[in-house]
């Protein structure tokens, strides 16, 4: 595909990496030839200095021959005005980042997908969602929700203690909840495995596994049983991001959120309804204490210094929290403060930006689909179409190709495990899991 | 460095030049020459092709480069694809010193055209086909042909492309550089069938002659199959075909490539082309006036013998139809100013390039006016864009090595040459790649009566010039072999 992306921030260089990886022409468009230059020294891009709201540039970097065009300048204003202009164009899709609230609210004369934005990302709120989904699931790697939160994608560390290690799925002792969920994958090292009934867990194998959020949760708690959900969330600073998550995890958890500023601690009071405002600065050990950190607390740090971030996390360590996550954001540090082991998970909206526009990207094959971080496979939502083949037989019975797994099959709203019995009706949406060298054979099943 | 990578991909390039090395087997068994000829080559051939596979055996894994490495993919391929290349030279027993041979292949990769050969109407024609070849490969660049191919280089595609490809800028006419690469070899080789069929149907040549003539001059190198050049087919037609093939080799090859898409009103936008153009006009009205004058030949003629003259010269290929040699002095020292222009950037030609000179005129321009008005700001521009202090600097760096090590060069060369002439002129005929210089290397003459250390050191010259110095110079750096 030929993609142009506008902007060549963190975010747009993330993306360029990751597209680039994956064999697509890019094509960065910046005002600033410095940070031009630089992204071009690392990336086999083309790249168009000029500011990307002006048709000469737009024509330059031949938008009306793009198949997508991503605006991520940190101006809503030119990221849309990009956007409207490549629609004008003839650009074939169209992403626009837009950090504004105002920017997103739904009113149906100015809903700018009716104006041809494909996708209209809000980077915080990603973010936001994505911690949001991490905490609902302590213990847990890499969580993500499908079909508007019915189904839930996790990711579960096979560690020395777990009851999986040195077992295959059917020698588990709780079979009974080893099959409420389907394990449709292992990352091994840097590979991909997808597990069979024979497949035996290995110890630091990362296993995803698909189920209703409640399955997922039953799950967690047998295969580590000594993690707790969490009861108090304390999130320090009372930025866009912050206030963000607190509004999201207010309902579930006892929220606590610390921010310096009066002024602002006034704003983010107004426009919470049952957090805990704290005027304090998270840096200090009073102000921790006040927080009341225990043994069930979850710490997330998002004040916007990175150092200070992790500072305050290791603070919260050492006072006792169960979980700190920090938001980081030069994309450089998320390697070393990982290995480093200082927090137990990194937040970057630049990371979930990137994240929620390759969803999108993959889905323009399949409908919704994703992906799972850094490996080669995918999910595809496939349905079923009446009087087809596999219309009526059992999924036992269909040959699926061998690095290919049923994940779970949707009828009528409800979640049913895609049990081997399970006889497939019209209509079902089926979430298989794929290499993405099957992807193909995968369509010629259903379609 | 990451030493392993660098040399995976030596290993690649070996292999393509063993596999040419078979194809002139080929042209051997073709023209029924002695089975003994035919079997250097194909020594030759599964030799370089042998140690590619072992290499490449050695050195498997994924491929990583970074920008010190793509510079080290660079020096080294050329090093080795040079010593694999002289082999057919001297196992056919056709060049008999070591140094010689590796010259001459030296020559014919980096397009330069120097020649340690006298009588080379007694050369069979495979030996003949493998030094036209070898201009071939080297004139768009054989690792740049490696990037076109290989399909997993990604980032590191641009490197070795930004280490092998002529000029200041790069630019691209792709988001890719793979298909960028592969666009260009596709542009080289449409106007290379041009040519060859030109000169066969219009020029009357022989297909050999003809191919053979085709490789270097596309390629701007300047080898000939007969030791009086295109002067020994004496014929109007060959002459003006050269000419504006050799004028076309010398023309950035983007501009090629968006004249071929439908979009020849980029030729006249470029401010090099034009640049170029004009240049090359200028001269040879100055040239023909002085010849006509001296009463050398009549009109008609002088201005045929001007035309190729100079253009051979400007773009650095380095073919005669007259022994320029015997012009007046003032044409001659005019030719010798003419070979540090050299071609446009991102063509096949050699020397400083067309745009960087353009660039210094810009500037010494700027700087006599700010010295008259010193508080006047200007901003020298290129095709109506400001050019970038980085590149200005860069090129103030390049002219000023670039000339030192013509002089430095020339001082060394005394010790091996009869005279001031023949030592000056051979270090600028080989630092530009241009082949023929003055005097005792003149266009009749060759290189073969300079002892083997001159030619050691003028075949590290051409290297030098054809990778544009700095690629081979970062070598002479402590720092870049340290981690």
């Amino acid at each position: 595909m030929r993609i142009v992306i506008i902007g060549a921030g963190n975010a747009g260089r993330q993306l360029a990496r990751r597209l680039c990886e994956e064999k697509h022409s890019v094509i960065m468009v910046d005002a600033d030839a410095d940070r031009l230059a630089e992204a071009e020294a690392g990336l086999d891009i083309l790249s168009i200095c000029g500011e990307g709201t002006h048709p000469a540039v737009l024509h330059e970097a031949q938008v009306e021959k793009a198949d997508l065009l991503i605006a991520v300048t940190d101006r809503d204003e030119v990221n849309i005005l990009s956007c409207l202009m490549a629609h004008a164009a003839g650009a074939k899709g169209k992403i626009a980042r837009v950090v504004e609230p105002a920017f997103l609210e739904e009113t149906e004369a100015y809903d700018l997908q009716r104006m041809g934005i494909d996708l209209v990302i809000n980077q915080k709120q990603e973010c936001a969602h994505e911690v949001h989904n991490m905490l609902m699931m302590p213990g847990a790697h890499e969580v993500f929700d499908l079909f508007n939160g019915q189904v839930i994608v996790a990711g579960c560390r096979v560690t020395a203690v777990s009851p999986l290690l040195e077992r295959t799925p059917a020698e588990c002792n709780r079979l009974d909840l080893m099959q409420e969920v389907r394990a449709i994958a292992i990352r091994r090292g840097d590979e991909l495995v997808v597990p069979r009934g024979n497949t035996v867990f290995e110890q630091d194998d990362l296993v995803y596994i698909v189920g209703t959020h409640a399955q997922v949760a039953n799950f967690f708690t047998w295969v580590s049983p000594d993690i707790k959900p969490f009861e108090r969330v304390v999130i320090g600073g009372g930025g866009d991001l912050g206030l963000m998550l607190a509004q999201y995890v207010e309902k579930d958890f006892d929220c606590v959120l610390l921010e310096v500023d009066e002024a602002r601690a006034l704003t983010c009071a107004a426009e919470l309804e049952s957090t805990l405002v704290l005027r304090a600065d998270a840096l200090t050990e009073s102000a921790m204490e006040e927080a009341g950190i225990h043994e069930r607390t979850a710490f997330i740090a998002l004040t916007g210094d990175d150092e200070n971030n992790i500072m305050n996390c290791l603070l919260a360590q050492k006072m006792g929290a169960a979980f700190t996550a920090t938001q980081i954001a030069r994309t450089d540090f998320v390697p070393v403060v990982e290995q480093l082991y200082l927090v137990n998970r990194v937040v970057s909206p630049y990371i979930s930006t990137t994240h929620t526009i390759l969803h999108w990207l993959r889905s323009k094959r399949v409908r919704a689909a994703a992906l799972l971080h850094n490996l080669p496979g995918e999910l595809l939502d496939m349905v079923v179409a009446p009087g087809h083949e596999i219309d009526g037989v059992a999924i036992k019975d269909i040959s699926l190709p061998e690095r290919s797994v049923i994940a779970t099959v949707l009828r009528d709203q409800a979640v049913h495990t895609a049990t081997g019995d399970l006889q497939l009706v019209a209509g079902d949406r089926v979430l298989v899991f794929t290499h993405a060298d099957e992807v193909g054979q995968i369509r010629t099943i259903f379609q | 460095m990451n030493r392993r990578a660098v040399f995976q991909l030596v290993s690649y390039l070996t292999l393509v030049i063993g596999l040419a090395m078979l194809g002139c087997a080929v042209v051997s068994w073709y023209y029924g020459e002695p089975l003994a000829l035919r079997l250097s080559l194909v020594y030759a051939g599964a030799l370089a092709a042998g140690f590619a596979l072992v290499l490449g055996w050695l050195t498997r894994g994924p491929v990583n480069l970074s920008r010190r490495d793509g510079f080290g993919v660079v020096t080294f391929g050329w090093l080795t694809v040079t010593v694999f290349g002289s082999l057919p030279y001297l196992f056919s027993g056709v060049i008999s010193h070591p140094v010689s041979a590796l010259f001459e292949t030296m020559s014919g990769f980096t397009t330069t055209g120097a020649s340690v050969l006298s009588d080379l109407e007694s050369i069979p024609r495979s030996i003949h086909f493998w030094r036209a070849l070898t201009n071939w490969f080297g004139g768009m660049g054989v690792l740049v042909l490696c990037v076109a191919i290989l399909p997993f280089l990604g980032v590191g595609g641009m490197q070795i492309f930004r280490a092998e490809m002529p000029g200041p800028s790069k630019d691209r006419l792709t988001p890719r550089i793979t298909t960028t690469a592969k666009l260009l070899w596709g542009v080289y080789l449409l106007l290379s069938v041009a040519e060859a069929l030109l000169l066969r149907f219009v020029g009357g040549m022989g297909w050999f002659d003809a191919v053979c003539h085709t490789f270097t001059t596309m390629a701007t190198g300047g080898f000939s199959t007969r030791s009086a050049s295109i002067g020994a087919f004496d014929s109007a037609a060959v002459d003006w075909i050269v000419t504006f093939f050799m004028f076309l080799a010398g023309i950035n090859f983007s501009l090629h490539y968006r004249a071929l898409t439908g979009r020849p009103g980029y030729y006249l936008r470029d401010a090099e082309f034009r640049f170029y153009a004009l240049l090359l006009l200028i001269v040879i009205g100055v040239v023909t006036a002085n010849i006509y004058a001296a009463g050398l030949a009549p009109l008609g003629d002088s201005i045929r013998q001007a035309a190729f003259t100079t253009v051979s010269i400007v773009t650095t290929t380095g073919f005669a139809t007259a022994d320029f040699d015997q012009w007046p002095e003032a044409v001659r020292i005019l030719l010798v100013g003419m070979m540090f222009f050299g071609g446009c950037a991102g063509s096949t030609g050699g020397s400083m390039k067309i745009v960087r000179v353009y660039i210094i005129v810009k500037m010494m321009v700027r700087e006599i006016k700010v010295f008259m008005r010193p508080s006047a700001v200007i901003q020298p521009k290129l095709g109506g864009k400001p050019i970038e202090p980085v590149i200005i600097a860069h090129i103030c760096a390049f002219f000023a090595i670039f000339v030192l090590v013509f002089a430095l060069g020339s001082f060394i060369m005394t010790f091996f040459t009869p005279n001031l002439e023949t030592a000056a002129t051979s270090v600028i005929a080989t630092l530009g790649n241009i082949g023929p210089g003055l005097n005792a290397v003149g266009a009749t003459q060759n290189y073969a009566a300079i002892p083997p250390v001159g030619q050691a050191f003028l075949t590290f010259l051409m290297l030098l010039g054809r990778l544009e110095l700095y690629t081979v110079l970062i070598l002479f750096l402590p720092s870049f072999w340290k981690r």
